[in-house]
């Protein structure tokens, strides 16, 4: 069970600090940032898959009145802002529209004339895998990838090959071998607020930047790199984030905006409409999968094969097989990934980028195991799952049993095998895994003169971090939770932190946040036995007061020990605390979903979700559920309705929120939550990143809810009713 | 979107005013779709007629001959209605799938007849009870059959200096029933992939269908009629198999297209399944509503 800590604020269901301000529209987010004579920029985006810039003639848009700029890549030639000759997807940019409207920036876009010649574009992974496949950039250095025959594959950027053991004994040890092919498509992080920066060049001649990001450092870096600018020239200060999901951890308009502002030498805004989010954004990698799996008639996994192509778009890069692995013990591996170009605005991070992906292939499989061996698909889980000592994916064993925990206490908390299930309705579970990062991340606190506690820290919140933190603090200074105030800093402010990303941001600044308070706490008790003429280690912390155990007369309170700290050989009183990093563990997730599906239309209502985590230690739990529904909810809509879809032409047909639906309210059932706390050795307090694991397994989870419902797998996501439909219609022509 | 003069008129004349004065001009209601359409620059009238403010135009009337819908009249409205949901199930069906709860607090039921998109979820219904429409304009008024307005999608006979001042619908006569279903990946907040609507009178045997009228919804360039299913049905008594054939043949005269919502095949088979359950359910509100009038009178 959990170690008990004597802990009051941490652990406790303190609401979010910043609650108030969000619900009633006073938090300032992004777009909220007006600057006296302010412009506002429009981006035009090129509207072809792929095609060679002709001619660009932007005279009739700098006549129209209120334009106070035109900009291309032409007027640019340092830069690549803008493309020039070659557009390799749909919604590139290719200029820039300025003036005091943002309406009249638009109306002059469209006088922009473009001469495009269109070229031959590949939006299919599996076609762009190919030797023939039309090139995606023609301007791209060389392909060192061939095919078996020795011919280049001119759009693959990545091959690796992940083997372990003899895959080929393994498949011969098994008696029961299940294979299959999956897609996912591109599918987009659909945060509530589109991207918006504002730039302002400074009358020392730096630039100030507002923007909604994960991390003001990554922001001015890549600004910085982009303008060619060294790092100092440039601060970033991050207001409200309306939702990042892994999105926001790079620059969007941030750079045009800073550009602008330095030509015009006036303060420039761009915010992004919802279909350039789309057309223009970094939404998660698709990718094609094929996955074989072998186990012995006990069901002990033998041999696991595979491929996985990764869809990378335009600009190509990488993306692991490992994850293909998981958390199984699997003694025979053979795992092949390729990264490929295609005709596709280049994917970002969502949540747990690249886990969602795998485990969707991978925790099908093990269902289809199950079936074929006839067992229980949450005995074959067991049976196989890493357990404590074994390595986990990054290597290090695991403390606990913390795996197989979670898959116990979800699966005893979902009545598994034990609920009655009307007709067309079916149950199944899938499990996830993710390994948070750590630092670098800072915090710095300081006690007031009217006893209150500023903490400062560099770490962006998106998830209610800084009520965390509050917390973390209010409980290692002993005081009232409403006495703390966090502050972000800006990149002028602390020192380099990392993104909040990667579910390190409670895990790094939450460690921070106690050092430095424990730091503090020192400070203060030092100052109180001066002030108080006692040793130190006489005195405890209560209530906003030094008290002396002996003598419950002899105290002091924190504001009056502030005030006369001004004046003491030490100064004022603060604490503060650098982090590099931390060690950091595996953290597991496992989604039991239940379905009904309507064999007529194919339509598969979820009835109930069961969303179990391995979090080390709730420190609010209601922030952690309030991360375990979001994660479950989006990776519902990428099990049930989301993703990109391309035409015959490639081009995107659902660039808007209609066609390329999220769920609503209507579409989420009840999600019940299971944190499993078994803490960690090095997160704070025992706490893991909690974050991205509920994003991961719930998609294959209702996948394998379908199969159990009305016998039939659909392997590629969103399942929509369509494909249930397709797939129910191919089985009963096959049974007929 | 681009600008344009507005005007909030406060009477049916002086809108018509406006409207007969001005090239370009377009009439604002609800605005949900309207308004959308504008920001996305895929209509730039150079004036807007607001026409919520014409208390003429804002009368939800129900009596002995039927319902007046005011071109200011709610989706929300017409789902509040008791004698709609009594009398008129299918067309309190289409209201209530429409958007969301804030959507249909500003959409009104003539925005959705006018903007004539194929999946208009409360065209259907209106048609199979036979609801028709009245327009004025300077020079007068003229009445249509819902069912004549549409010429594709998007597009009316509706001119552009009229009004349609209301969509009126006739009391339905004893034993009829109506329905409407839909199909959409989400619950809630979405476009019909196909819709189905049918109104069914029954004989007193509560078993025969006496007459029947199926309208299908984002199947073909405008709302249609599906009118061989309406002869299978008539005159026959409601059994399963009748029921299942006239809905096979309703999906035959569906002329669906494949788009980024759905495929043609696909879109083919939901009118076939929605048929059946459709008929069904109108046949069970005819009933309720004979079992209702019997015990009244």
């Amino acid at each position: 069970m959990m170690q008990e800590l004597d802990l009051k604020t941490v652990g406790s269901r303190a609401t979010k600090v910043d609650g108030p301000a969000i619900v009633t529209g006073r938090a300032q987010y992004a777009d909220d940032v007006q600057l006296p004579g302010m412009v506002y920029g429009r981006l035009l985006h090129n509207p072809h898959p792929h095609a060679r810039i002709r001619r660009i003639d932007t005279t009739r848009a700098l006549a129209v009145p209120g334009v106070v700029d035109v900009v291309t890549g032409a007027d640019l030639p340092d830069l690549d802002l803008f493309a020039t000759d070659e557009v390799c997807y749909q919604g590139q940019k290719v200029g820039v529209v300025v003036a005091d409207d943002p309406d009249v920036a638009a109306d002059a876009l469209e006088l922009i004339e473009v001469e495009y010649e269109v070229l031959p574009a590949v939006v299919d992974p599996l076609v762009a895998l190919q030797h023939d496949s039309p090139p995606v950039r023609l301007d791209a250095p060389a392909s060192e990838h061939k095919d078996a025959d020795g011919r280049v594959l001119p759009n693959v950027t990545t091959h690796g090959e992940l083997v372990e053991g003899d895959v080929e004994r393994g498949f011969a040890e098994a008696d029961v071998v299940v294979e299959a092919e999956y897609n996912v498509p591109f599918f987009h992080q659909n945060y509530l607020e589109p991207n918006a920066s504002t730039a302002r060049l400074e009358p020392d001649g730096r630039i100030t930047i507002w923007t909604a990001a994960q991390g003001s450092f990554n922001i001015r870096d890549a600004v910085a790199g982009a303008l060619r600018l060294p790092h100092g020239r440039i601060r970033v200060i991050v207001t409200q984030v309306g939702g990042a999901f892994g999105a926001k951890n790079g620059i969007f308009v941030e750079a045009h905006a800073a550009m602008l502002a330095m030509r015009l030498r006036r303060p420039v805004k761009i915010t992004m409409r919802r279909d350039e989010e789309f057309l223009d954004g970094n939404p998660a990698p698709g990718c094609h999968v094929y996955l074989k799996t072998g186990a012995r008639k006990d069901g002990t996994l033998t041999a696991l094969e595979g491929r996985i192509v990764w869809d990378r778009g335009w600009l190509g890069g990488g993306g692991a097989a490992n994850r293909l692995r998981g958390l199984y013990r699997i003694p025979h591996i053979k795992l092949e990934s390729y990264g490929v170009r295609t005709n596709k605005p280049r994917p970002g991070a969502y949540r747990a980028p690249g886990s969602i992906q795998t485990a969707f292939a991978r925790e099908s499989n093990m269902d289809l195991l199950a079936r074929k061996l006839n067992m229980d698909p949450v005995e074959l889980r067991l049976m196989n799952a890493i357990s404590t000592g074994d390595p986990s994916l990054n290597g290090t064993p695991l403390e606990k049993d913390w795996l197989r925990l979670t898959i116990q206490r979800t699966a005893a908390a979902a009545e598994w095998g034990k609920r009655k299930l009307g007709p067309n309705q079916g149950i199944g579970i899938a499990c996830g895994e993710w390994t948070n990062g750590a630092g670098p991340s800072n915090a710095f606190i300081t006690l007031g003169e009217d006893g209150s506690v500023t903490l400062l820290t560099g770490q962006v919140d998106i998830t209610g971090l800084h009520t965390t933190l509050a917390q973390i603090v209010a409980e290692e200074l002993a005081v009232d939770l409403t006495k703390v105030k966090v502050t972000l800093g800006n990149t002028d402010m602390v020192p380099y932190t990392a993104l909040s990303a990667g579910s390190l941001a409670t895990y790094s600044a939450g460690t921070a946040a106690r050092e430095a308070a424990r730091r503090a706490r020192h400070r203060i008790l030092r100052a109180a036995a001066e002030f108080l003429e006692v040793d130190a280690d006489q005195l405890e912390m209560g209530a906003g007061r030094v008290v002396s155990r002996s003598d419950a007369s002899l105290s002091v309170g924190l504001a009056e020990l502030a005030a006369s700290a001004r004046r003491s050989s030490e100064g004022p009183i603060s604490g503060q605390w650098v982090l590099g990093s931390l060690p950091t563990h595996p953290s597991y997730s496992v989604h039991i979903a239940t379905v009904e599906v309507d064999p007529g239309t194919g339509r598969v209502r979820l009835l109930d979700l069961v969303a179990g985590q391995d979090v080390g230690r709730a420190l609010n739990p209601m922030l952690v559920e309030g991360q375990i529904h979001g994660g479950a909810t989006q990776c519902l809509g990428l099990g049930l309705m989301e993703g990109y879809k391309y035409g015959g032409n490639e081009h995107l047909l659902n660039a808007d929120l209609v066609d390329n639906p999220i769920p609503t309210a209507m579409d989420v059932p009840v999600i019940r939550t299971v944190m499993v706390e078994e803490p960690c050795s090095d997160g704070p307090y025992g706490a893991k990143g909690v974050g991205e694991p509920p994003m991961i397994p719930g998609a294959a989870a209702i996948a394998n809810a379908i199969h159990d419902a009305v016998g039939i797998r659909v392997t590629t996501v969103p399942i929509t009713p369509e494909r249930v439909l397709r797939v129910l219609q191919a089985g009963a022509a096959e049974q007929a | 979107m681009r600008s344009f003069e507005y005007l909030a008129p406060s009477t049916l004349q002086d809108a018509l005013a406006a409207l007969h004065q001005r090239e370009n001009a377009s009439v604002l209601a609800g605005g949900t779709d309207l308004i959308l359409r504008l920001k996305r620059r895929e209509q730039s009238p150079s004036t807007l007629v607001d026409i919520k403010r014409i208390e003429e135009l804002d009368g939800l009337e129900t009596g002995v001959h039927g319902l007046s819908i005011g071109a200011g009249v709610t989706m929300s409205r017409i789902e509040a209605s008791a004698v709609v949901r009594q009398d008129y199930a299918g067309l309190h069906a289409g209201a209530a799938t429409v958007g969301s709860a804030q959507i249909r607090n500003r959409a009104t039921v003539v925005g959705n007849v006018c903007n004539a998109t194929p999946c208009a979820d409360t065209v259907p219904p209106l048609v199979v009870l036979q609801a028709q429409v009245r327009m004025s304009s300077q020079g007068g008024e003229r009445r249509l059959p819902l069912e004549q307005l549409f010429t594709g999608p998007g597009t009316t006979v509706v001119r552009p200096d009229e009004i349609v001042v209301s969509v009126e619908v006739p009391l339905p006569e004893p034993g009829t029933g109506s329905a409407y279903a839909r199909h959409s990946t989400r619950a809630a907040m979405d476009l019909a992939a196909a819709g189905v609507a049918v109104a069914l009178t029954l004989e007193d045997d509560n078993e025969t269908c006496r007459r029947a009228h199926i309208a299908l919804g984002a199947v073909a360039p405008t709302p249609i009629r599906a009118s061989q299913a309406e002869d299978i049905l008539s005159g026959q008594a409601l059994t399963p198999a009748l029921v299942a054939e006239a809905a096979r043949v309703a999906s035959t005269e569906a002329r669906p297209i494949s788009d980024v919502r759905a495929s043609a095949e696909f879109r083919q088979e939901i009118v076939r399944v929605l048929a059946a359950r459709t008929i069904q359910a109108a046949a069970a509100d005819a009933q309720r509503r004979q079992a209702m009038s019997r015990r009244s009178g």
